[in-house]
């Protein structure tokens, strides 16, 4: 965890202020050969082991390495270098030329694999269709001639398509740990080795053993490097998400400077900038309008479908659509300030992380690879001591394909590929995940703790209910009052205000106020004398409230807050006022039952306006009167009680209780302190986001399971069938090509089965 | 055929040991002052 906050502490140094010094703070390599996930454990611990250097954090799936630390890095390079990996610095200056290097660079790489693709079949294919027709045997001299030429081409295929691997097996030996480049390097080279021997000393095997297989090692190179540029293919899909994002922010801005307006690169926009934007355009960074009137499509940012409308003194985001009017902002947040880059940075940190789902699939892979090798010794062994002739090809067959169908770089992709789809999947519901524990929590989750105000309610009260005595009319009555409350800040005296304005009322001046602490308000408007209080103020004066009472009590009982006017000693309206529930929270709620929660609404409000709202949401559970610390003891007490718990709040009061809950959903607005303190952010208001944080939770974790156990159980139930098992009673023996064809799939299979989470849908809501 | 078996067994034993048993304090450990 403290690691944790050290880096976000120093990822967020480097936002607030990209000078030259913050610069140095957090820097990003590009990391070429690292072909399994144990690579990721290698390269962050050289890392972590240059001085300076506070964290390093691989994203396996993208090839990319966050290091923080003020650290030259030209030092970092060489970290990686003597780890066996090549490192390059990415100098990108934004997110998005980031992308565009990441995107060369794995172009790059992917023509380059396929060369060595090309070379290694060129050579492969052909042999292995020879083999098809005639006997992988010497004979004679000339045949003898012909292979050993073939052989030093094998080798030279070895140097060129194959060196990755080799390399990196070494590295790893080095280190005491074993890999998918172990496997393949140990797997090929015996195959190689073994066929050499038979062509340079014949003699040293029976007849009957002296079969070459080149054309193995050949086409195991080739296809296992296939893999690896499908795979390469694949992952780029996975940073959609990402892209998506990006490709929100406009490139440049009509800045205001002087008299003149003109157009600037987006990264020469600087605070305190004012910008203009026409209708249609997007807004390029955050800001405050100054000047002028629109309506704001934030649905990008929050997935809320309805525009915003913005005028003066209003927030802007940057990537949010201006739809009708121009207006004229200036820019509090540029760069990578803004809330769309913040958004973008979390995103792409949450994609690096790993659940724990994910730590067991490294345990089993750095016992798997040894055991496996173990498995080849003795499978060879089995077959020298009990096979029938030739015993020792049979051992070599076996024990090579024993090496190639059980490497695990399948299971080192299942849980990255699975999270970087869903977390970039949720980000485009407007669903913030923070880090793949989240992740995981979210989708065991049996108790969901919500806070009322502001989450289940819009946690602003309105005007509800004006019932008016004979003679007066509603807006009379709304525009006296709002007159008379025009100077208190009151919530209850707000909302009547907000209330009056929606209306499009005018809104008098009153005189002589006097506010009776506690009870109400009296004051004099147009020479009306008004009186607007509770029923105790009421009583004091001698009105008469008539069967008033009753339906205030009606009021009360439907969590609304009654209150008294008067105007002129007569009793002219009762006016209600209430925290509306939002629109869609009965929907949400019911949707979060049928996912099997347990649901519970915490709130300080008083026991009837909590029944109240608890009721007409559906919700059956509900406790009431709670003191914020005591919401962090209630989610304890649930948790003593086994149930794992996510907690809903706007963030702020309900601070302690979300960081207790196992998972906590913050409600923001998709800007600053609520993002950086929850678990899950939902952009968007509405409690839809949790159904569909689970759903989406749910889904990656499902899709990891399938990955890790398709992945294992292919390489586990291989193993058998490769030692030949199978061979005395069913005569069945794999031939390495196949298993190396094989292996090259399961990559591919995991990657598509994790590409699969792009088609996960959230329910229509 | 006995000496394969014992170079195959010897060579598991290596596997068990440099990749399971061995700690990069082993060697640091046991150097004398």
């Amino acid at each position: 965890m403290k690691s944790v906050d050290a880096r976000s502490e120093s990822a967020s140094l480097s936002h607030s202020n990209p000078s030259h010094t913050d610069h140095t703070l957090h820097q990003e390599l590009l990391i070429e050969g690292a072909g399994c996930a144990s690579c990721v454990g290698k390269i962050e611990s050289a890392l972590q082991q240059v001085s300076g250097v506070m964290a390093a954090e691989m994203n396996f799936a993208q090839r990319t390495v966050s290091v923080y630390g003020p650290v030259d890095s030209d030092k970092l390079v060489k970290a990686v270098a003597g780890a066996g990996y090549t490192a390059t610095l990415n100098n990108a200056q934004s997110d998005a030329e980031a992308i565009a290097e990441k995107e060369q660079a794995d172009a790059a790489y992917y023509r380059r694999l396929m060369r060595e693709v090309a070379a290694a079949l060129l050579l492969g294919v052909p042999l292995m269709l020879y083999g098809l027709v005639a006997d992988m045997s010497i004979n004679n001299g000339v045949e003898r001639t012909a292979w050993l030429l073939l052989g030093l081409l094998t080798l030279a295929v070895m140097v060129y398509s194959g060196k990755h691997f080799y390399l990196g097996a070494w590295q790893s030996f080095k280190n005491h740990s074993a890999n998918m480049d172990t496997l393949i390097a140990l797997g090929t080279g015996t195959a190689w080795l073994y066929s050499m021997v038979v062509v340079l000393l014949p003699g040293v095997f029976p007849e009957m053993a002296r079969h070459l297989y080149f054309e193995a090692t050949a086409m195991i190179i080739g296809l296992v490097n296939l893999g690896l540029a499908l795979e390469l293919k694949a992952r780029g899909r996975t940073s959609e998400a990402i892209k998506r994002l990006m490709g929100l922010q406009p490139k440049t801005a009509r800045v205001v400077r002087g008299d003149q307006e003109q157009d600037v690169a987006i990264e020469a926009v600087l605070r305190d900038d004012i910008v203009r934007v026409r209708p249609g355009e997007k807004i390029p960074v955050d800001g405050e309008v100054v000047a002028g009137s629109s309506s704001v499509d934030e649905s990008m940012l929050t997935g809320e479908p309805m525009p915003v409308s913005k005028t003066e003194g209003d927030e802007v985001a940057a990537g949010t659509i201006n739809k009708t009017g121009s207006i004229l902002f200036k820019a509090t947040r540029v760069g990578k300030d803004t809330a769309l880059a913040h958004i973008i940075d979390m995103v792409k940190r949450a994609q690096n992380s790993k659940p724990p789902i994910g730590r067991l699939a490294d345990t089993i892979s750095a016992y798997f690879v040894p055991a496996v090798m173990i498995i080849a010794v003795l499978s060879a062994l089995a077959w020298l001591n009990f096979g029938p002739q030739p015993s020792v090809a049979f051992a070599i067959v076996s024990a090579t394909t024993v090496l190639i169908i059980a490497c695990p770089c399948a299971l080192g992709l299942a849980t990255p590929m699975s999270v970087m789809v869903g977390i970039g999947k949720a980000a485009e519901a407007g669903v913030l995940i923070r880090n793949g524990e989240a992740l995981q929590s979210a989708a065991k989750m049996t108790t969901m703790v919500l806070d009322k105000t502001g989450t289940i309610t819009l946690g602003a009260p309105k005007v509800t209910d004006i019932l008016v005595n004979q003679g007066y009319d509603k807006n009379t009555i709304l525009s006296l009052a709002a007159a008379l409350e025009a100077g208190s800040e009151h919530p209850l005296a707000v909302a009547i205000i907000e209330s009056a304005k929606e209306q499009g009322l005018a809104i008098a001046t009153a005189s002589n106020f006097n506010a009776i602490t506690g009870h109400g308000v009296e004051a004099e408007v147009d020479g009306l004398q008004l009186l607007f209080g509770n029923e105790a103020l009421m009583r004091s004066r001698a009105i008469d409230l008539g069967d008033f009472v009753t339906k205030a009590q009606q009021l009360a009982a439907e969590a609304k807050t009654p209150m008294y006017f008067a105007v002129d000693r007569q009793l002219a309206a009762v006016i209600a006022v209430a925290d509306p529930i939002k629109h869609d929270s009965i929907a949400a709620i019911a949707r979060l039952k049928e996912n099997g929660l347990r649901v519970i609404m915490l709130t300080g409000d008083n026991r009837a306006t909590a029944k109240a709202v608890a009721d007409s949401v559906g919700i059956k559970e509900f406790i009431a009167e709670v003191q914020p610390e005591d919401k962090a003891a209630r989610v304890q007490q649930l948790q003593r009680q086994g149930e794992v718990v996510g907690m809903t709040g706007d963030g702020i009061n309900d601070a302690p209780a979300l960081a207790l809950a196992n998972v906590g959903f913050a409600i923001g607005t998709g800007t600053d302190v609520a993002i950086e303190s929850a678990d899950i952010t939902l952009m968007r208001g509405s409690l839809h986001g949790l159904a569909d944080a689970i759903a989406i939770s749910k889904a990656t974790l499902g899709n990891i399971k399938q990955n890790l156990w398709g992945a294992f159980v292919y390489n586990a139930a291989g193993i058998p069938f490769a030692a030949g098992v199978f061979y005395p009673v069913f005569g069945l023996l794999l031939n390495p090509v196949i298993a190396g064809a094989a292996m090259a799939f399961s990559s591919v299979t995991v990657v598509t089965n994790a590409n699969r989470l792009r088609l996960f849908k959230s329910e229509k809501h | 055929m006995i000496w394969v078996n014992m170079a195959g067994l010897g060579f598991i034993g290596f596997i068990v040991w440099w990749f399971w048993l061995y700690k990069p304090s082993d060697s640091v450990a046991n150097t004398p002052d």
